[in-house]
Order: structure tokens, then sequence, then C-alpha cells
């Protein structure tokens, strides 16, 4: 019992007993000559203006950041939005009108049409997408303060092996459909609810999620935004689109002398060296897989959903009212002691058990469709991911992968022909030739 | 060369066409989105004090350090007791200010006397809202009598995440979102009671 | 390499040391910055492990002292402790609270300073790499795409494995609460009781099918919630079996037995006490009732061996006050069949008393109707529907007002709805059926046949087609309806109707005059309807024209209504039972038995026996 009612004086029998009627009638409030009643006060919310505020200090950060990264390519420039960036959208607005987030408003306005998504979100959500496709994932390089605080923290990088990098590349999509699931559900958000960074952002918040985002933050100094290329949602709606993108930030400003100084520059494993002709047996071998995947995956695709079917009381246990049926079942059937607050709640509702029961037994059906739909989706995902590793681009220069680069302009530097643009350099040959004794050497 | 030329010609324009779709897709989706929505507002959480079982998790489990939501006085439906089970512990001795008397862990809730009326006392029930932690233990008492205290989202605290953390945590369900533009909600009987008092 | 070259001018040297210089003073402030954040940090945690409850007075030595001044009289130095006290933990509470805002905001200045400085040192110390002397050319990308097709494969059984693991540790407690939900919740969804359905198609059923399944759920431990319809069908729940049908699945019963020789008979145990009323059986528990004047039993014995479980005794209620109702001797005090849902055994006596017992033997309600003003003793067995029980109480003439049809909540014994009827007093049971999606409970008296809304006990249609003492109870088959009396007539009716449809040639398809029964009730298929008159004679009517096929002749007399098991129906009259393999033209006897005692009952099938009460003993018929 968390509340100990004691009933010790007769005054407070007395009272209970005033409650009894109480339910029904409703004591009068006495008129007192000379004393107005006083209302109280209800603080507006934050005013709606300042959401449109919002959208525009997006619109001009995501300007400003094209800018910096394609025309005049400062990585310092980049460095002082992001940290701008970090500011507004993260301390200021403690995190809570963001482009990541924005998914499932969209997604539960798509699905139930009760529930409006107001235009500012909207353009959360649409804005970044846009830029995205045109100029590759600026609104990554400095925009979104989750991108933001961990750029600042990505201070010892270290090579994740490619290998890894491709599988843990895929965890966001498989992110992303759970989101959409619940987000379309109305069960939860989770992508909010699971927000490393925000607790940093309001300077509170519940001890698990603080501890959480300090892991991502510590993991951050030595694996370069491990939450935006192994987690980020949004990043695998962007990646895409940056693929497609018509201005994508280069490393050296005009031509490539392939000297390999920005080999290891990035923190994010984004740059490819240049390809080198595979042998014919390969080919021949990659050919063979592509065709066998190509004809695999619908099989893959229609297993996985089939199997996702069986998810559908699982996946259902983040929702409230699925809970709720299942504990009070087990109450009723006394698999449990006691009652849970929720329990209690419901019971007070007097609504019936078996109402209850249908409902969550609809969620369960609701949800097998939902998990075969996921788990058509991640068998999806995975299948395109397969049949990729068999695709060849030629590629003749060094340079940033588009889908993983996130343009926040590191390599920049590195690069000798950006140092002769610079004018720090006069030519290239000044840090490119190799000294002679290395020659003698070999 | 020229093959080369060629093959990069026709990947630009394969690029451009696939990003021309890819922009007008976005823009129609956001558009019919933006239409089917209306002029969909804002919505800000609430709690339906009608639903609300005064759990107390309002006050673990907010985001903020101190909560948002914190309790309200419907004074049109307060009765003005004396004896008040809101502000009073049930195992109270004397009807005084004392600590072990009262009921809120913060003493938030001040206790004005008014006048006396036929030989009874009538006090007026204030939250004193900076010390208010949203307990809700006020709120359970007071529905032993009008049930006029109910917890609220006090607005200019709430920082609105799109993810409400005492949402989901509530046993009841009742947070709700709501549109900005109406931000609080009342019990129907306090409803009822204030435009009572209104028409008369 | 850049760091190779000499220096070219002072000018550049003097640069190098001024980098040197703020590179220096850059690390030596991250230092600081470090240190600084580090204390927050621990200062922080240390003041947050004291406050993870949020409610200041929530500690227990603050109680302690709470509780102590409620034990206590009038103690002011406990008070003045509390009060001190409770100061104290406020104060505290609100210190701490400024200490968690102002540390956050440190540490978040000391990050920024952190960050600053480690940057501006790593910029400061920025060198390029001097990347060793290129390796010929040779096709990396091949091998790592190798590698991430693998890593992606584990990355899929990874998933995989996770689905199965949540899968079979996140299970559902609702699937038994299904059953439970289409048949006792709120009728929100369309019927789907199919007790009165569900036997027809099995009946149908070539014969040597496999006999009726098993019992669903073992009685040993009945659940609370009402059965599922096919549980009701796989058992024997009220008179004449599933929704009063007279139909069982066809079962591999012996064609003759003898009680004397004990051929066919699998045992034979005394029953004490009297009672004309039929035994029901669930699972491998039967039960049957009997009552004299003053003693109401409920008697539950093992189906497998025929020994006696337990006997119960009902208590008088008050309505019944002890009083013995008035009643002709060949009825009995317990003529009315019990009925079952599989969780408690319920029954009614003559003198109106209602009981339901558990499956234990213990009494888990008492309801008393009052004495029935019944010119024999009331007969009429009990119904079931979801969790209700359905008992038509019919009493002396409709000009006094004092029949009703009852539903009891099955649970408690309260009453659910109770509706008038405007009839005479009357014997048969009532039926449930699911006509189309519409489930009507049937109701035969004089004069009127009535359907009645199971739901609320609203009445749906009527029929007068009825008259004087009616005793055979309604049957159903294939969307018709079967009603029978020796006066004046067999009537065929589809149920589909509203309010009278007595003149309505839509619902009242044929009448019969030949043969009637006065007792026995009839016995319907897709095809046949069956009539046992109390002379010995069982007729055949087809079921869609009413032409009579045949007729098949008894010296005996009868009150046992027919039994229809896979393709035989089987008859018991009062001293000799036969079995009928009914055809086309004209029925065939297949066997005969003989159970040495006079019997007036209806025998109940399950689990490929047949067991029947005799005057004075309970038989098992079966060959295994």
């Amino acid at each position: 019992m968390r509340r100990q009612l004691r009933i010790l004086s007769g005054l407070a029998l007395l009272l209970l007993l005033v409650a009894g009627a109480g339910a029904q009638e409703l004591l009068s409030r006495p008129e007192i000559e000379g004393h107005a009643t006083p209302t109280a006060e209800f603080p507006e919310p934050r005013s709606a203006s300042l959401e449109y505020t919002d959208v525009a200090v997006l619109a001009v950060a995501l300007g400003l950041s094209v800018y910096l990264a394609l025309v005049r390519r400062s990585r310092r420039g980049l460095f002082l939005l992001a940290i701008g960036s970090l500011a507004y959208f993260g301390f200021y607005r403690q995190g809570c009108v963001c482009a990541i987030g924005s998914i499932q408003n969209v997604v539960l306005a798509l699905s139930d049409s009760s529930y409006g998504v107001s235009l500012a979100i909207l353009a959360f959500f649409a804005l970044p997408l846009v830029a995205t496709l045109f100029f590759g994932r600026t609104f990554c390089a400095a925009v979104c303060p989750l991108g933001a605080i961990q750029e600042l923290f990505a201070l010892r990088p270290v090579r994740v092996p490619a290998w890894l990098d491709q599988a843990l590349g895929l965890a966001p999509y498989v992110y992303l459909g759970a989101a959409v699931v619940y987000a379309a559900t109305g069960t939860a958000f989770i992508i909010c609810e699971y927000d490393p960074f925000v607790a940093f952002f309001r300077l509170s918040g519940s001890a698990n999620m603080l501890i959480l985002g300090a892991c991502f933050l510590v993991i951050g100094l030595f694996i370069g935004r491990p939450y935006c290329r192994y987690l980020c949602p949004y990043g695998a709606l962007l990646k895409p689109l940056s693929r497609l993108s018509r201005w994508h930030v280069r490393i050296p400003p005009e031509e490539c002398i392939n000297c390999r100084l920005c080999e290891d520059a990035c923190p994010y494993g984004a740059i490819h060296p240049p390809t080198v002709k595979q042998s014919d047996a390969d080919r021949k071998a990659a050919r063979t897989r592509l065709v066998l995947l190509l004809a695999l995956s619908p099989v893959m695709v229609a297993a996985a959903g089939w199997a996702g079917r069986g998810l559908g009381v699982p996946l259902s246990r983040l929702h409230p009212e699925s809970q709720l049926a299942e504990r009070v079942r087990l109450e009723e059937t006394g698999q449990v002691e006691g009652t849970t607050d929720a329990s209690d709640a419901f019971y007070s509702t007097g609504r019936p058990r078996q109402e209850l029961y249908a409902a969550a037994l609809a969620l369960h059906e609701r949800f097998s469709v939902a998990g075969m739909l996921l788990g058509g989706w991640v068998a999806l995902v995975i299948a395109v991911k397969l049949i990729h590793t068999n695709l060849r681009r030629q590629r003749t220069e060094y340079s940033a992968e588009k889908g993983n680069c996130v343009s926040c302009g590191r390599c920049f530097w590195y690069c000798p022909a950006e140092q002769v643009r610079l004018g720090l350099i006069e030519n290239v040959d000044v840090v490119v030739k190799r000294p002679p004794a290395e020659e003698g050497k070999s | 060369m020229a093959a080369d030329k060629n093959r990069q010609d026709r990947r630009q324009f394969l690029g451009g066409g696939v990003r021309t779709v890819g922009a007008m897709a976005l823009a129609g989706f956001s558009g019919f989105l933006a239409g089917q929505s209306g002029k969909a507002e804002e919505t800000i959480w609430q709690i339906d004090p009608d639903v609300c079982t005064t759990c107390g998790n309002c006050a673990t489990y907010c985001v903020l350090d101190e909560s948002a939501v914190k309790a309200v006085q419907c004074f049109d439906l307060c009765a003005m007791c004396d004896p008040c089970p809101g502000y009073f512990d049930l195992g109270h001795r004397e009807r005084t200010t004392a600590a072990e008397n009262q009921l809120c862990p913060t003493g938030a809730v001040l206790r004005t006397f008014i006048a006396e009326q036929a030989g009874v006392p009538r006090f007026e029930y204030y939250i004193e809202e900076k010390d208010c932690i949203g307990c809700g233990k006020c709120v359970e008492g007071c529905a032993m009598m009008n049930g006029s205290l109910y917890l609220q989202v006090r607005h200019d605290r709430c920082v609105n995440c799109n993810q409400c953390a005492i949402a989901v945590a509530c046993p009841s369900q009742a947070f709700r979102r709501v549109p900005a533009s109406q931000p609080y909600l009342m019990k129907k009987k306090a409803l009822a009671a204030t435009q009572r008092r209104g028409s008369s | 390499m850049t760091e190779s070259k000499p220096p070219q001018n002072d000018r550049e040297t003097l640069h190098a040391g001024r980098i040197a210089a703020w590179r220096t003073a850059a690390v030596r402030s991250s230092y600081v910055a470090a240190v600084f954040i580090s204390l927050v940090a621990l200062l922080l945690l240390w003041d947050f492990s004291g406050r993870l409850v949020k409610d200041p007075l929530d500690s227990d030595a603050y109680r302690q002292l709470r509780g102590q001044l409620a034990g206590s009289q009038d103690d002011t130095a406990l008070r003045e402790t509390i009060r001190a006290e409770d100061v104290r933990l406020r104060e505290n509470y609100f210190r701490q609270r400024r200490f968690t805002q102002t540390g956050g905001w440190l540490a978040l200045a000391g990050a920024l300073v952190l960050l600053i400085s480690i940057k501006a040192a790593a910029t400061l110390q920025r060198k390029l790499p001097s990347p060793s002397p290129a390796e010929p050319p040779h096709d990396r990308e091949t091998r790592r795409s190798n590698a991430a097709r693998w890593a992606v494969a584990g990355l899929g059984v990874v998933l995989v494995g996770a689905g199965v693991l949540l899968n079979s540790t996140i299970r559902t407690e609702l699937g038994s609460a299904t059953a439970a939900g289409s048949k006792s919740g709120p009728p929100v969804a369309p019927a789907v009781d199919q007790s009165a359905v569900g036997p027809a198609p099995a009946a149908a059923a070539p014969a040597g099918a496999p006999p009726s399944a098993p019992p669903a759920a073992p009685p040993s431990a009945p659940p609370t919630a009402p059965p599922a319809a096919e549980e009701m069908a796989a058992n024997w729940p009220r008179f004449r079996g599933p929704g009063g049908l007279g139909i069982a699945p066809a079962a591999d019963l012996p064609t003759a037995w003898d009680a004397e020789s004990g051929e066919g008979i699998r045992w034979k145990t005394p029953v004490p006490m009297p009672g004309n009323s039929s035994p029901i059986i669930w699972g491998d528990r039967l039960f049957l009732t009997g009552a004299d004047e003053q003693r109401r039993v409920v008697l539950c014995y093992d189906a497998a061996e025929g020994k006696q479980l337990w006997e119960t005794e009902i208590p008088a209620t008050p309505e019944s006050g002890g009083k013995v109702p008035e009643l002709s001797e060949d009825t009995g005090f317990a003529a009315s069949t019990p009925a079952t849902d599989g969780r408690k055994v319920y029954a009614i006596f003559a003198n109106g008393d209602l009981a339901a017992v558990d499956f234990e033997g213990k009494v888990v309600w008492t309801r008393g109707l009052g004495i029935p003003k019944n010119a024999y003793g009331h007969a009429s067995s009990l119904a079931m529907w979801r969790d209700r029980v359905i008992i038509q109480f019919d009493q002396a003439a409709p000009k006094d007002q004092l029949s009703k049809l009852i539903a009891l909540d099955a649970a408690t014994g309260e009453t659910a709805w109770s509706t008038p009827r405007d009839v005479a007093n009357s014997w048969p049971s009532p039926i449930v059926i699911d006509h189309e999606g519409s489930e009507q409970i049937i109701t035969c008296a004089d004069p009127f046949v009535i359907a009645y809304n199971p739901a609320d006990g609203k009445e749906i249609w009527r029929c007068k087609c009825l008259r004087q003492d009616v005793g055979p109870s309604p049957t159903y088959a294939d969307g018709i309806l079967y009603v029978a009396s020796e006066f004046p007539q067999m009537t065929a009716i589809r149920p589909s109707g509203t309010g009278d449809i007595t003149e309505s040639d839509k619902y009242v398809l044929w009448i019969a005059e030949d043969n009637l029964p006065d007792t026995c009730s009839p016995l319907a298929t897709a095809k046949h309807v069956y009539v046992m008159a109390s002379f010995g004679y069982l007729t055949c009517y087809d079921a869609k024209s009413g032409k009579l096929l045949w007729e098949w002749e008894s010296d005996d007399s009868f009150t046992s209504s027919p039994t229809l098991v896979g393709d035989l129906v089987y008859v018991f009259g009062l001293e000799t039972c036969a079995v009928i393999s009914p055809g086309g033209e004209k029925a065939e006897t297949v066997g005969k038995g003989n159970l040495g005692e006079e019997c007036v009952t209806s025998p109940a099938v399950h689990g490929g026996r047949m067991f029947i009460r005799g005057k004075e003993h309970l038989f098992c018929i079966g060959k295994k």
C-alpha cells in the first residue's frame, strides 16, 4: 500500500461518510460577502508563431550549411554552424522539434486521420530530405543537433572494419521499420522515447537515459557519430537520397591527384579509394551471385513476412492496452497476486474485461499484420544490401561515398589541391613530392 | 573516350530524372499531408482530470527535474471545507498548519481564512505553484469531497516532448494530445460548476 | 612532411613557436576542464543517488515518526521532532534541486571548455599523414564485399534469432480468454453459439465416422469462464445432449444388450434416490438428480467405472419453505434433467428450488422460485445460454399470469432477466437455437410456441399451434423447427419471422396429424423427422414436405425420447429397448435390449458409450 490511510479521529470517519454522499451530490460553495471567488491562472503554451521561427531557423541553417560545405568549403564555418545549431535546436529548443522524430508524426498522421501534423513538423520532415536530394547530407553536417553533439565528440576516431560497418549500417533501417510500426499503430514514438542525447539538452532526464547518452558520447570519442551511422532512422532516409544528390561535396576542389593523403581523413569511413579492375573470375562469381540473389530475394521477403506474422503478440506488448489486458488476465486467473496502478484504474472504469480482451486480441491481429510488413521490410533491406555488395562502380579518384558522407568537411584540409586553392601552398608538389631519403630506402 | 562520355551523359540524365521525380514526390507527399491535416494545430500534452487516478507518476516520470505537472484549484467547485481532506492528513489531530497535520509533502497548499459563516469557518485553499511537485496527494484527498483540485500539465514548464514520458507511464491513459489553442482540460463537474457560477 | 622541412626564416620560426605555446595552453586547459567536469559529475552523481525519490517526505524515519504520533496521545516533544524533521527534509529537497540545476549548467560549461580546448589542441597539432609508398594496386574491394556479405548475413541471423527469442519469451495469456470472450461477453458480436446447430452435421455424417472426441477439458479443475460451443458439443451437457436435440455423433455402440446376462452392459450401479431426470455428462463425470418429498440430491458418478463420487443434498430455500408440492406420482420430485457448463451443475426440483453445485459437490448457490402450480409437477429441464441458466417456469392457467421464462446468472444465481408468459402449465424443455445468426430460446406450451431473444428475454415470434397438456420439447434441424403435441398437430416452422406467425404460410411450413407424441420429443435430421407416440409407434415424416414415410411398431409404451447415434435410432420403452435403422421406405429393427427394469428417461451418449437411467439403476451400455 503506497498510501496508508489512517482513519484515527471520528472526524475523519465523518469525512468519509460525507464523501459517500458526495459521490453523487456536490457540496455547494458558500457565498461569502466581500470575497470574490479567485480564478486559477493558466499559463499559455509557447506561441504558435515561434513554431515558424523554428522552421525559418532550420531553412536558414540548411542554406548556410549547403553554402559552407559546397561553395565556401569551410570546415571551420560548418563547425561553428554545428555549435550554433546545437545551441538553438539542442539547448534552447531542448531537442524537441526535430527531423528525426518528425518521421513518427508524419506516419501517425498518415495512419490516423484524426491526428493532424502541423505544418512546422511537416517542414522539419521534408526540408532536409529535399535539401539532401540536391546537396547531400548537409543537414547532418551542421544542422541536426544530434549530429552536432556527436561531431564535437568525434575526437579520436578509429576506423570501423568495412564489413562491420556495412552490417551495422543496416540497423537504422530496422529501427526505422520498428518506429514506423509503433507510430502507425499509435502505440508510442520510440525514436523520441529512446533519444540518447535529449536528456543532455534539457540538463535533466531519467538516470537511464542520461547513462545511455553518456555511453553514446564516450563511444563517440572513438567511433565517429555512432548514433548517426548505426541507429538514426532519419539517416536511413537520407542515405539513399544523398546517393542521388546532384551537387555533393568533393574532397578536392577540382582534380584529384590521387595523393592518398585523405585516405584516413574521414572519421566516418566514407572515403573510398579508386577502384581496381576486378579479376574475371571474381566478376563472374559476382554475376552468378547477383542472379541468384535477385531470384532469391522475393522468396526471402515472402518468408520473412510470413515469419513476421508470428511477432504479433510480442510486438503488441508495447501497447498499453495489450499490457493492461495481459495483466488483468493474469490477475483474473490468479497467476499473479495483487493489482497494479493500471489494473486498478481499469477496474474503476467499470469497463468489462471481455471488452478489454477483445481489444487486446484485435491489437494482436493488427500487430501481426505490422509484424508481417516489418519482417518483409527487414528482409528487403538485407536483400538489397546483399545485391548491392555484388555491384561495382568505377572510381578513378579518392571520393566520398555519397550515402555515408555527412559533408562535415573534415577531409578538405588534407587535400593539397584544397591548400593550393586557399593559397596556403603554391602547388601540390610541395606536399606530395616524396622526400629523396625515403626513395633511397626502397 | 566517347563511350565514356556517353555513359556519363546518360547517367547524369538519369540522375536528374530521378531527382526531379523524387523532389516532386516529396513535395506531393507533403502537400497531401498538409492538405489532409488541414489547419492541424500543434498539439500539446494534457491530463484528462476525469480519467486521472492520482497515482503519483507525474511527479516521478517527467523528464524535468521539477515536474511540469502541478495541482490546480478550481475555486468554483471548491466548497471551502473545514477540514479539507486535500489539505489535512487523515490522521490529523488539530486543524493547524503544523507539519504533522499537513498532507502536502512540500507544504504547497496554502490555507487562508476568509470568514466565519454561521459559526463555520471558511477557508480558501491555494496552490503555491513553485513548491508543488505534482504528486497528486491533495488531489486524491480532495476527491473525497468535491474534487476541486486536479492535476494539469503547466505549459510554461512543459517542454512538450514529442513522446511524453509521463504519458508512457500513466496507468489510466489520462494523458492525451490536445490542440495548442485549448491547452487545459477541466473535470466535467468543474466545467458545470464554472458555467453555473458564470451564469448566475 | 611539412614538419620535416627546415624553417625557412625567422618569421616562420616565430610562428611555429607561437603555435606550440597555444597548443600547450589548450592541452592544459583541457586537463583542467576534464578534472572540473569529473568533479561536478561525481558530485551530481552522489547527490542524485540521494534523491531518486521525488517526494521530500518519503523517508522511513519521518514516516516512523508520524506513525508514532498516531499511536500516542499528545506528545509535544514528538511533534516538535516531526516539525524539525519536516523542515530539514524539505530544505534538503529544495537545496538538492537547486544543486542539480546549478551542477548541470556547470558541467555543461565545463564540457564546452573541454571540447574547445581539446579541439584547439588537436587542430594546432594536426599533421598531414605520410602515406606509405603505394602498393601495386590490388583488388581489395572484392575481399571487402565478401566479408560484408557474411556480416550482413550474420546480422540477418541475429535478427531472426531475436525474433524467435521474442516470440518464445513474450506470450499471451489471452488465448483462453478468446473462447470466453465470444461466449460470455456482452452481446456486441453477432451470435456465435452453435450449441444448437453443432451436432446436426455430425448426425448427417456417414456411418463409421470416429466416435465423439473426448472432452476438451479435464473437468477435475474446471475453469471459471463458460465453455466454448465446441466444448459443449463434445459433452452431453443437458437433457437430450448438446442443443437438446437428441443427436450424438456415430459411436460404436452395441445393438443388443441384456442387463440380466450383462451382455453389452459395461456397468450398472444402483441410484439411491428416485427421479425421472436423465443423466448428463461432462468429461469423465456423470450427473443425476434425485428427490423424494423431503430430500433433494445431486449425484455425481465416474462415467468410466460407474462409481458414485459424491452425493450433495440441496438445502430447502426459504421460498419453498420445506413444503411438499402436490404432484403426480408419475412425474416425481426430480423430473427435470440438470444442466452443466463444465464448471458447475445446475439442477431444479419439483418444489421450484434451484441449486448450482461445483464439480467437487459443493453447493455454490441456491435459489427458490416458489412452489410451482403445476398439475402433474414441474418437469421442464434446464437449458444453458452462455453464462446463463434458462428456466421455463410455466404454471397454472394463462389467466393466472404465473408462467415465466427466467434467465439466471450462472455464477451467482441472480436473475438476469425474467419474461412473463401468457401460457398454461407445461412440461417441455426449452432449447436454444442459432437460426441464421439469430439466437433464439424456443419454448412450447399451451397454446403457443414462443421464441425469445436469449440476451434480454424479449419475444421474437410466436405461433399458436399447441393445445392442452404439452409434453414434448421442440427440436430443430437444418433451419426448421419441429414442435409436436398429442393435440392438435405436429408443426414445422421456419423460425425467421417476427410477431404472430400462426397464419403465415411463409413460416408455418407443414403440419402433420398422425401418431402424435404426448411425452416423447421429436427427433429431426435434415431429411427426416421421427416422432415416438406413447403407444409405441415411431413415425417418420419427410422433413421438407411433412409426408408420412413409414411407421415402426412396438407393443410397449413410451415416455423416453428417441436418440439418434450416427445413423441408428435408439428407443427405450417402458420395458423394452430397440435399435432401429431408419430407411427411406421402412425402418428395420437391428437390435433389441433389455434393462430388466422400467425406464422412462432419455439416454446420454458420450465417449462411445450410452448411459441410461432405469427405475433403480444407472446403466452404461457399450462395447468397451
